[in-house]
């Protein structure tokens, strides 16, 4: 197996793991769903490796397959008990309590996925994007929308979320 | 609540320390997981292509030890029929595997409508190319075997049965698995041009 591909699978995903996780956990009912999702990103983003030819960042590129499994396998929910896919070598930790064991922050984040969950699978991966940082240019480059776009659909799609979580 | 405030709950939700890799089994779990993958589907993939490579060659004998020259032709008809399966069967297989998981989101979209859109054509259009072609082949072998005409009255009617329940289980596909499917990445796609 070539090092230089390992070295860049692992540095990549090591830095991605937790971002990868939101995104899975924003298309999934709950927890375990969640799992499988990131399970088969994480397999995708090998299988797909060979083929990355560095016209964008790997970051960018690994959203963009990120979201287009998790797109996928939410528009086929119902094929994708057969397709799960389970790595023993991924372990997942205290994720019921997030980053730290405050209760009060941990019920913040129900509304947060839930108003996420509202949205339409489009509008959820632009927002996703949006909330991991992402610049206009990068959330272009991951949709293929324009930039122009981008803007005035966050802008509609923002307020939308934000009059959920006022609710 | 201000937008950095909502970035900032959202990247604590799930940090790095909730997910761990173990970094020396994971290339030996995902290879193992991916090997099993593609056997499945190549397995798949072989058992239709030989389904119809089996009819193919089984009719040959079949022909040539025909009882009457509409047999032999009937028989001889199911071969190519056959052959134009397995065409038809890799030509879909062909438009499948240029799905592109690290395309951009509108344009993984709108591949996946077009791939739904061919499967949908194919099923829509089973009646020409996967039941009338061997269909006439077969009617015609057993037309010409120079049987009762109460046994070819039920021979046919057993064939039409089937030709039947083949054609309405290809409308039932599309209609329960494409067409859904096709709608939802259809409306995805106006929900991001919009």
């Amino acid at each position: 197996m070539d090092n230089n591909l390992e070295t860049t699978f692992f540095g990549a995903l090591e830095k991605n793991k937790d971002r990868i996780f939101r995104m899975c956990r924003a298309y999934s009912t709950d927890n375990e769903n969640a799992k499988d999702l990131f399970q088969d990103v994480v397999l995708q983003i090998w299988k797909s490796l060979p083929s990355f030819k560095e016209l964008s960042t790997i970051d960018t590129w690994i959203y963009r397959i990120t979201l287009n499994v998790c797109i996928r396998a939410n528009l086929q929910l119902k094929k994708r008990e057969d397709k799960t896919v389970r790595l023993d070598s991924i372990h997942f930790e205290n994720l019921e309590s997030g980053s730290n064991d405050n209760f009060e922050e941990r019920e913040k984040y129900k509304p947060l996925y839930g108003c996420i969950s509202k949205l339409s699978e489009t509008d959820r991966s632009i927002i996703l994007l949006f909330l991991e940082d992402l610049s206009y240019k990068e959330i272009s480059s991951v949709t293929g929308l324009t930039e122009n776009h981008v803007a005035v659909k966050l802008k509609r799609i923002k307020k939308k979320l934000f009059n959920c979580l006022n609710q | 609540m201000e937008e950095k405030d909502l970035k900032e709950l959202w990247q604590r939700s799930v940090t790095a320390d909730n997910i761990r890799l173990e970094q020396s089994t994971l290339l030996k779990d995902l290879s193992k997981k991916l090997n099993s993958l593609e056997k499945a589907v190549k397995r798949r993939d072989r058992l239709e292509i030989s389904a119809a490579v089996f009819v193919a060659v089984a009719f040959i004998p079949i022909a040539i030890t025909a009882p009457s020259l509409i047999s032999m032709i009937g028989a001889g008809l199911v071969i190519p029929s056959s052959l134009f399966v397995i065409f038809k069967l890799l030509e879909v297989k062909k438009y499948q595997k240029l799905k592109g998981l690290a395309k951009s989101l509108k344009e993984h979209l709108i591949q996946q409508r077009d791939f739904l859109g061919k499967q949908k054509a194919l099923l829509d259009t089973v009646l020409y190319w996967y039941i009338l072609p061997p269909a006439v082949g077969i009617t015609m072998y057993v037309v010409g075997l120079n049987s009762t005409l109460s046994a070819l009255i039920i021979r046919l009617s057993v064939l039409l049965v089937m030709y039947i329940a083949v054609y309405f289980l290809n409308k039932y596909a599309v209609k329960k698995d494409i067409i859904p499917l096709l709608e939802k990445t259809k409306l995805a796609i106006s929900e991001i041009e919009e």
